[in-house]
């Protein structure tokens, strides 16, 4: 395939388009579904081909097949050579990339049990272990559970005029429970998620107790818990609201292309103080295991930590060899692409506020009537405009500087700015536990987030009560 | 058609001798161009072409599924042996019935515009153009992004029972995200449209009205949180009546996950409201010949 990859990157160059880049991906999946005792969904799905990006004239041109024939491969560069052509219809400036040292490197899965080896029934049993203790601990109020197991193996290889040859394999297990527990008239659900990027070993190393069962007696306790109130309050966001919010709220702000296009907060503050001081804000997209972490990112750039916001100040942006160009800076391997379908486009890895000194019960000490708020759903973000909401799947009630009663069904809702300036106090407890799939321009990409809990001055809670 | 109709049949074929007791498959093949704009230029101008065959395969109820690219022969019967054998795998359903048995597939007009079919993307690509020059008409102030595309797709469903469907599709959209800043103060509206079919689609327009809606955001502020009357625009009420949809699917309610379990025939909304799921729009975005 690299040989190919390579005889089509020579074709570019006679071509003597400004630039070029072959990426040819595959991937293959299974997932099975264990629902109410019953394992009756069993799916695979397989998927290859090539991508190509040219530039030519300062335009970009972007075409992809899912053929291997070599004389369809270069129908698919002709393509993308005439869509640049397309393209310089309405050019503001000519793009123009970063230099970067080209790398030539292979990257192999890092995993100790191969999902591939490991036989179904394998697989079903693990799951139907963290059913049935799902099911004893929700009891009479278990009405529907979920478990299921996905593994994944993908390949990359990145191939570019510039000499960049870099081939990188990633292999990825998922398990996840979703729970719905119901008394009379009221149904709640809760859902546990584990994914990192490794074989086997990740369902081994996960106990019921840590996963299942925790989705159940959430699901369970919150039948009994009332409506959240409505109205501002002191808060304090548990690790998995923090990461959804630096996440929706920052994270995506600070995608050098949002900044570029108009569309960001953060136009205009490099160098400035965005956040309280105790805010330093990373994404890191060299962590083991993690879902969101790479080595190689799609343009063939090693991924990196990328301090974004130090003490409150903002440092810099996440960038592809464009943006790096256009704002004048090393580019940091942030240039994603979703399967051979797509081009690179800037996105996060792992993104997370660094932890503290506080312990949580003294980020709530003095709070006489506060929030908690845990179990990040879903989130959402007005990026131009710096506001978002986040949903929480429950609340516990911070009463004279204890934690009280829970509640369910809480929102929030603020200016992303104002909220991080707000942030009275973080956590030396961290957890990086978010790993799902972020959506941008219609790709879809793995990553984490997390980080400490965090104290906030005030925040609107929309809830019922 | 009748070769996408012809592969389907293949899949279902191996799946059936590869020990399914049902199978359906579905072969889908396509192309689109689409251009992107970002701040008031192009950003870039793709082209994407597919083809892929899914297939459902049963054993006692139990689910295989196998999906992969490429619409070949060899393709359709690897992917009904591999669908047959992930069915084996399965756990048996004893509350699965049966297939779909053929019928007469209604078929639904406006789904196809041959004019969209073979459009260039030069042609696309001066969709886009010209709503970044409406917006800016409207006010230079209108920093602009979204973009255009159009897409053709063809399809073949077919299951052992002799159900054999197919239908061919275009669809196209415009768009445009308007962002206005005055000081700290931003505007913004994302305003598109999608169709069938070219004389459906709104070309122009759509960047004038982002930026006119843009213009109207500037100087707006928060509610406070309230308890008030409440008037949804079409499609926030459409956001709101999503919920109530995925609670009618008859697999939400038969898995105990859904609110309206035991509530057929009861008030569950006003009597203003009357919800209507139809896949049978002429040139409904979302209309099809059959589901798979």
């Amino acid at each position: 395939m690299k040989k190919q990859l390579e005889r089509l990157r020579d074709e570019a160059l006679r071509r003597k388009v400004q630039f070029a880049e072959m990426r040819f991906a595959a991937v293959a999946r299974t997932a099975l579904v264990l629902q109410d005792g019953r394992a009756d969904r069993v799916a695979e799905r397989k998927g290859a081909g090539l991508g190509v990006r040219v530039l030519s004239e300062g335009a970009w041109g972007f075409a992809s097949t899912e053929s291997h024939s070599y004389d369809d491969w270069t129908a698919c560069l002709e393509s993308a050579i005439s869509l640049a052509r397309v393209s310089s219809a309405r050019i503001e400036e000519r793009v123009e990339l970063a230099e970067v040292e080209p790398v030539v490197d292979e990257v192999r899965a890092a995993f100790e049990m191969d999902p591939a080896e490991v036989s179904l029934d394998r697989k079903l049993a693990a799951i139907r272990g963290y059913e049935q203790a799902s099911a004893r601990r929700a009891g009479e109020h278990a009405a529907n559970l979920l478990t299921g197991y996905n593994d994944a193996r993908e390949a990359e290889i990145v191939c570019n005029t510039r000499g960049t040859l870099v081939a990188s394999e990633t292999v990825r297990t998922l398990v996840w429970h979703a729970i719905t527990a119901r008394n009379g008239s009221v149904l709640q659900r809760a859902r546990e998620l584990r994914a990192e990027q490794a074989g086997f070993e990740l369902v081994e190393a996960t106990p019921a107790e840590d996963f299942s069962v925790k989705a159940a007696a959430r699901a369970v306790s919150l039948l009994r818990a009332d409506p959240a109130p409505a109205g501002k309050f002191p808060a304090v966001f548990h690790p998995s609201i923090t990461g959804l919010l630096v996440h929706e709220a920052i994270g995506h702000n600070a995608e050098a292309d949002h900044v570029l296009s108009g569309t960001s907060i953060l136009e205009g503050r490099l160098g400035t103080k965005i956040a309280a001081d105790c805010i330093t804000i990373v994404d890191d997209a060299t962590l083991p295991k993690s879902w969101g972490s790479y080595r190689y990112d799609s343009e063939g750039v090693a991924g990196r930590r990328r301090v974004l916001v130090e003490k409150g100040v903002l440092k810099q942006f996440m960038h592809s060899l464009e943006t790096a160009a256009k704002m004048g800076v090393e580019p940091n391997g942030s240039a994603r692409a979703d399967g051979f379908i797509h081009r690179p486009i800037v996105r996060m890895s792992n993104t997370m506020i660094e932890p503290g000194e506080l312990s949580l019960e003294e980020l709530i000490a003095d709070i006489d009537l506060g929030i908690l708020l845990r179990g990040g759903q879903w989130g959402y973000v007005w990026c131009e405009k710096g506001q978002y909401t986040c949903h929480a799947g429950e609340g516990v009630m911070i009463r004279d500087g204890q934690l009280a009663e829970q509640v369910r069904n809480v929102s929030i809702s603020g200016m992303t700015l104002e909220t991080l300036a707000n942030v009275l106090g973080v956590s030396r407890d961290f957890e990086l536990r978010m790993p799902g799939n972020c959506g941008k321009n219609g790709q879809s990409m793995p990553v984490n987030g997390g980080g400490p809990y965090l104290k906030v001055k005030e925040i609107v809670v929309g809830g019922q009560g | 058609m009748s070769d996408l109709l012809k592969l389907a049949e293949i899949a279902c074929d191996a799946a059936m001798r590869a020990g399914a007791e049902f199978a359906d498959a579905s072969v889908d093949e396509g192309r689109g161009v689409s251009v992107s704009i970002e701040k008031n230029a192009i950003q870039c101008s793709d082209a994407r072409q597919w083809a892929r065959v899914s297939v459902r395969a049963f054993v006692k109820g139990g689910t295989g599924w196998f999906s992969g690219s490429g619409a070949s022969e060899e393709a359709a019967a690897e992917a009904g042996r591999s669908a047959a054998e992930a069915a084996k795998a399965a756990e048996p359903d004893p509350d699965f019935v049966d297939l779909v048995s053929p019928a007469e597939f209604p078929e639904v007009p406006g789904l196809h515009d041959p004019r969209l079919a073979e459009i260039s993307p030069a042609v696309v690509a001066q969709w886009a153009v010209g709503n970044i020059d409406s917006a800016r008409a409207v006010t230079d102030e209108a920093i602009v992004s979204g973009g255009a595309s159009a897409n053709w797709n063809r399809w073949a469903f077919a299951n052992n029972l002799g159900v054999a469907v197919a239908q061919q599709t275009t669809a196209a959209s415009v768009s445009a995200h308007v962002v206005i800043r005055r000081g700290d103060d931003v505007g913004s509206f994302f305003e598109w449209d999608s169709a069938r079919g070219l004389a459906d689609l709104e070309v122009e327009g759509i960047g004038a009205r982002a930026a006119s809606e843009a213009l109207r955001y500037l100087g707006s502020r928060p509610v406070k949180t309230a308890i008030l009357p409440v008037v949804f625009g079409p499609l926030a009420s459409d956001g709101l009546m999503m919920g109530l949809c995925a609670a009618a699917s008859a697999e939400e309610i038969q898995r105990n996950r859904s609110f309206l379990i035991g509530k057929r025939g009861e008030r569950v909304a006003s009597e203003a409201v009357t919800l209507v799921d139809d896949p049978l729009i002429p040139g409904g975005l979302s209309s099809s010949n059959g589901a798979c």
